[in-house]
């Protein structure tokens, strides 16, 4: 069953007048119930932005947004924001910034569950469990988040979402910031939260074997739209689309010995405006195999195996 | 929402409970007026220190041997009769003037004050100079016991002359001269004494019965006065106290003062855009305002030809209506204004003070002289002065009239009052903008001004035909004789030119066109309420 | 955080120290004095008053005696207000200044808080500029101008319309309000200024963000994420907020006719009044260097990243 499902969603800034970054432009991907979909993609793809439509953190431009069956308001009013953020959550990259400093932890975790009217008792109540149960101890709840290191304060932030009891909760890149020696312990927590509380997870990343490790299925996304997209170890071992292979063959390796040895691909070029979005497929100035058709018409997503998806004029 | 309707709500109750009755500048059925002063009195001790302020009070609230009366003549005081000599004066007192607990003013009252106005501690004592003995005891020469005057009994004072003192039967009304209560003042002590309503006891129409520092001051009559029949008022308010001119004209049009001087352009203005009901008129202050040359050697302004080619260039009535345009201001040619009383009638309609001057191409015959008997090829001057925007105008006019018709460079030093007297006693400027007001109503308060032993002599001037007059005037008593002394003096200085008189101070004021009876004075209070009354609204 | 207060109180006290010692040689090095008048007085009535005022003595030795009735908390007499005590005037002008000043930091506050938080959400939108105009005329225009202006206005209201609001101090609360408003424009534009710009720097932050996930309404982020986060500005300038509204309130006392200690300090400066001028400045002096160390003390307490008496 879908826990999410998404339409052609698409989501434009307007940068000035009559020129629009188009961060998310005509993505259609339904999210399973329990799963982890792990979404990938460079630097300005458009994660983040698809992360926060979802979350409902910015309106959406076109397109359709499923929860439970139910289509999810355009813009959030006050009263959308209060109910559907006992359901939808996000974590967020940074967990430095992303911590009202003027805040106890208490306050901090706490405050998502009192304007939900529960009594400050209770909040008090719940704020301890949580705060065990992400591996910190109560006595922090009356600290401040300066006072944690980086692990500790997304482990606030994971408590600080969790509170409430949603059953999806958008993972913006919750551990690029982190040391890579607390990355598995926070990767580790996600995990078992989401097995104990059976939560959907949307985990966005850029450490592919990470994302590998995590997640059940895996999106790749280039320049708003998503390129293919597929079991998280079929993505990862057989990628199809040119973009994701490249993507992949440059993710350094967990094994130094091999990592020094392998010959390092970067991927060539720079990724194209998303103000200027060329015509066809958007990936074909960079591509090593792009064709003439390529520079004319924008490929589909298509099924190339049970599950793997792929848009590329490669696969007809 | 609810709630900022509530405060709606208490802010507009608040402002209805706060809002007192309309403005009460004038109150006929209460008999009270309220007027507004500038400074607060520093007190309001006869001995001193002696301010116009304090003067306003005092001249209510106390009573000397003689007063102004209803029609501002000279008329008896405490005293009822005198008689004056050249060398003394008798009065006799009335035996129905009382303090305001009820006790008779005697002539004891008066010598206990006198004796403590001559001393050195008085700052004024000069004023008692006419009196035998003063100026010794003021010096410390003498104990005050040896002043010049005696009580033959309760009620007959006598007092010896130094010299001739034409002018000493006025010179009883001035606040020096008025009677202080022995008892009241040894138990307050100097410093304490009329610093506050309880702190003295009063002989004249009004008693002090409220004065909370810094805040408002209230008069009231008094019953114990012998000629309270004549007083019509009841109160007199000062409400506030303030040196914001515009404050105190924003409180005449609320008509919570009965009068007011209209001191900046913009009250001024404003007055005559509102076509207010009330008419504007005019007062003089009594002051005159004079440019006045160092005449101490080595400065060049020592040299009579500099200063008469600076007298040459600068036109008086440019500066009254061009520079100043202070409405009551009048161009002023003499040391000897324009209000002074002379043997009959006024001084300046029995004497031509308007001595013709010379053309302005003298002026540069006079320069060259000057500086060929200075040897300077370049005159630099400096300017010490104090004040306010006004004062700045007239200093950069005459700044610009030196260098563009004669070439003198002038450097302004502008100075706090304090620092500009400082400054000007110790010769520390070139020409300075200078002013004096009257101590007591006749031509010598100006006319000793400028005699070679008068410390006030800033410029220090000597001519000894100029002492000489001032000596003839004040051994005479023959009025005539002194006005013709006095105005030789002008005819020495017109020419001599060691000051240069520039204008006449005044000013415009309106007062409440129901207020009678009142007089804006340039000697003692003003303005002078004791007879003042209120006509009935229609 | 004793020692550390005790610490401050000591480099106050010396700063104090230090002012006064300076006020009160440059007091006698400017010429005129307080019985400096118009009218020259003998040689020996200034030697009589001078004696009595003790100004015979050497300045070392005067310098002492003020420092010894300092000490014992006594100012003295006034030179040119008879009679009273300098602690009296102290006394009596400040709770009038301290009243105005008071109701003049709540307007500038809450005005700056309000005016800057509608100029951050409707940046550059017409709400934005039209205060913005006004911020730039609030920190622009001296404040005397206003209230004149703001005094005639009322003047001109009463007569128009009938009404007797208080344009001047008359004593009530009400007649307060108009002065320290006028008072309180020019911290509240510079506030206003202060405000807009940390508060845009904090709706962009990553913690709003969080807090618009948490479900929170946009009045509920303002009051505890944004206001908190950018109020920090608003309480350094406290501090100098209030020496520039209790120095500043001079003009507006005498315009209004309160009788506060502006007035009393700028008349004892115009009149020499040695006393009055040490005794103010000593108060001044002491009350800027109290309120400076109860606003770092505050700081400390909104901001938990600082820790107060700790060195960094
Ligand atoms: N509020 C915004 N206003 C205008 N443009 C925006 C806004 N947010 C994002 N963008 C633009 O949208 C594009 C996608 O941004 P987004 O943050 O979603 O990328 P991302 O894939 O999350 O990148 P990263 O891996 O660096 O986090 C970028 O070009 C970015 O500049
Ligand atoms: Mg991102």
């Amino acid at each position: 069953m879908n826990l999410i499902e998404i339409k052609n969603l698409k989501k434009f800034f307007e940068i000035s007048k009559g020129s629009f970054v188009h961060a998310v432009d005509g993505i259609s991907i339904d999210i399973r119930q329990n799963e982890i979909l792990g979404l990938v993609g460079e630097s300005g793809s458009g994660k983040s932005t698809l992360g926060k439509v979802i979350a409902g953190l910015h309106g959406r431009s076109s397109g359709e947004v499923k929860y439970q069956g139910e289509l999810l308001p355009e813009v959030y009013k006050a009263s959308d924001f209060l109910r559907l953020s006992k359901e939808i959550q996000m974590i967020f990259q940074d967990p430095y910034s992303s911590l009202n400093p003027r805040m106890t932890v208490e306050e901090i975790i706490g405050e998502g569950l009192k304007i939900q009217g529960v009594p400050s008792a209770e909040v008090r109540k719940k704020v301890k469990e949580w705060l065990e149960k992400v591996g910190l101890q109560s006595e922090h709840m009356s600290r401040f988040p300066h006072e944690f290191s980086g692990g500790q304060r997304q482990r606030i932030g994971i408590a600080r979402a969790m509170i409430v009891e949603p059953s999806f909760i958008v993972c913006d890149e919750p551990i690029s910031a982190l040391d890579v020696s607390v990355q598995a312990q926070v990767v580790n927590l996600l995990k078992e939260l989401k097995d104990s509380f059976g939560l959907t997870l949307l985990f966005i990343a850029h450490d592919l074997s990470m994302v590998r490790y995590i997640s059940d299925r895996i999106a790749v996304m280039y320049l708003g739209k998503i390129v293919e997209c597929g079991d998280a170890d079929e993505v990862f071992f057989n990628p199809q689309h040119p973009y994701s292979k490249l993507l992949i063959d440059s993710n350094p390796i967990a094994d130094p010995q091999k990592e020094k040895l392998r010959e390092f691909k970067s991927i060539e070029g720079e990724i194209p405006s998303p103000v200027n979005i060329p015509e066809g497929c958007r990936f074909a100035g960079r591509c090593p195999s792009a064709s003439e058709e390529c520079g004319k018409v924008t490929p589909q997503l298509k099924s190339i195996a049970d599950g793997h998806e792929v848009a590329c004029h490669l696969f007809k | 929402m609810r709630i900022i309707n509530r405060f709606a709500v208490l802010f507009i109750l608040l402002l209805i409970s706060s809002c007192s009755e309309q403005g009460n500048g004038v109150d006929f059925n209460k008999r009270s007026v309220s007027v507004i002063i500038a400074a607060e009195p520093p007190t309001l001790s006869t001995v001193g220190p002696v301010s116009s302020i304090g003067i306003f009070f005092q001249g209510h609230i106390f009573e000397g041997l003689l007063r102004y009366d209803e029609n501002n003549k000279l008329s008896g005081g405490v005293a009822e009769k005198w008689e004056i000599t050249p060398e003394g004066a008798t009065f006799h007192l009335r035996k129905n003037a009382k303090w305001s607990d009820g006790r008779v003013v005697t002539a004891h009252d008066f010598i206990y004050a006198w004796r403590l106005g001559a001393s050195p501690e008085n700052e004024y004592n000069f004023i008692t100079f006419p009196m035998k003995n003063a100026s010794k005891i003021a010096e410390g020469k003498l104990t005050s016991d040896k002043l010049g005057v005696t009580a033959v009994d309760d009620f007959t004072l006598k007092v010896d002359f130094e010299a001739p003192c034409a002018y000493f039967p006025a010179l009883t009304t001035f606040t020096t001269y008025m009677p202080i209560r022995q008892d009241s003042f040894e138990k307050w002590g100097a410093d304490k004494y009329a610093v506050d309503p309880e702190k003295m006891f009063y002989n004249g129409p009004f008693v002090l019965t409220e004065w909370k520092h810094g805040v408002s001051l209230k008069m009231t009559k008094n019953n114990y006065y012998w000629d309270k029949e004549k007083i019509w008022l009841n109160e007199i308010n000062v409400p506030a106290i303030t040196d914001q001119s515009t404050t105190r004209f924003n409180m005449f049009i609320s008509k919570d003062v009965c009068m007011v001087n209209l001191e900046d352009s913009n009250s001024l203005k404003s007055a005559l855009k509102r076509r207010l009901e009330t008419p504007m008129k005019s007062f003089s202050s009594g002051f005159i305002s004079y440019l006045e040359f160092n005449n101490r050697e080595g400065r060049p302004t020592a040299n009579k030809n500099l200063r008469k080619a600076i007298s040459l260039v600068i036109n008086r009535s440019d500066i009254v209506n061009k520079v100043l345009g202070i409405p009551g201001y009048k161009p002023g040619s003499t040391m000897f204004p324009s209000w002074l009383g002379g043997y009959e009638k006024l001084l300046h309609e029995e004497y031509d003070f308007n001595l013709p001057l010379e053309s302005l191409s003298e002026a540069q015959k006079y320069l060259a002289l000057a500086k060929e008997e200075l040897g300077m090829e370049e005159i630099t001057l400096t300017y010490l002065y104090s004040g306010g925007p006004s004062t700045d105008g007239m200093a950069v006019y005459i700044q610009e009239q030196l260098m563009n018709k004669l070439g003198i460079k002038v450097n302004l030093d502008k100075q706090i009052f304090k620092i500009r007297i400082a400054k000007s006693l110790s010769g520390e400027f070139d020409f300075l903008g200078g002013g004096w007001g009257p101590d007591y109503n006749d031509p010598m308060t100006f006319g000793d001004l400028l005699a070679s032993w008068n410390q006030n002599n800033r410029g220090k001037f000597k001519n000894e035909k100029y002492d000489a007059l001032v000596v003839q005037a004040n051994n005479s008593v023959d009025q005539k004789e002194r006005m013709d002394c006095f105005y030789e003096m002008h005819k020495i200085l017109h020419e001599e030119v060691p000051v240069f008189p520039i204008f006449e101070s005044g000013g415009i004021y309106l007062a409440d066109p129901r207020l009678k009876g009142f007089f804006r004075n340039i000697i003692g209070s003003d303005p002078q309420l004791t007879y003042a009354r209120i006509e009935e609204d229609e | 955080m004793s020692k550390y207060v005790f610490k401050r109180l000591l480099s106050g006290f010396f700063t104090v120290f230090f002012i006064a010692t300076v006020t009160f040689f440059g007091m006698h090095a400017i010429p005129g004095d307080p019985l400096s008048s118009d009218k020259v007085m003998s040689e020996a009535s200034k030697e009589a008053l001078n004696k009595k005022y003790g100004f015979d003595k050497p300045l070392y030795e005067q310098y002492f005696i003020f420092l010894k009735n300092t000490a014992q908390g006594d100012f003295g007499m006034s030179f040119t207000k008879k009679g009273q005590d300098v602690n009296d005037i102290i006394k009596q002008g400040f709770s009038e200044s301290a009243k105005l000043g008071v109701l003049a930091i709540l307007f500038a506050a809450f005005g700056g808080i309000l005016w800057g938080a509608l100029t951050a959400k409707y940046r550059n939108k017409w709400p934005d500029y039209l205060i913005m105009i006004f911020v730039i005329l609030g920190i622009s225009v001296p404040s005397f101008v206003f209230a004149s202006f703001a005094q005639l206005f009322i003047v001109f209201l009463n007569q128009e319309l009938n009404l007797v609001f208080p344009y001047r101090g008359d004593g009530s609360f009400v007649s307060l309000l108009v002065p320290a408003l006028v008072l309180g424009l020019g911290t509240m534009a510079f506030l206003t200024r202060l405000m807009r710009s940390s508060l845009l720097e904090v709706i962009n932050s990553d913690f709003v963000r969080t807090a618009k996930a948490k479900g929170l309404n946009s009045w509920q982020i303002f009051k505890s994420h944004e206001l908190r986060n950018s109020i920090l500005p608003v309480i350094t300038i406290l501090g100098p907020a209030i020496a520039s509204i209790t120095t500043g309130s001079f003009v507006i006392e005498t315009i209004f006719t309160i009788p506060g200690l502006g007035k009393q300090f700028v008349e004892g400066v115009q009149q020499n009044d040695y006393t009055l001028i040490m005794g103010t400045t000593v108060f001044y002096g002491s009350f800027l260097v109290l309120m400076v160390l109860v606003v770092d003390i505050v700081y400390g307490f909104v901001d938990p990243r600082i820790k107060v008496g700790e060195s960094k």
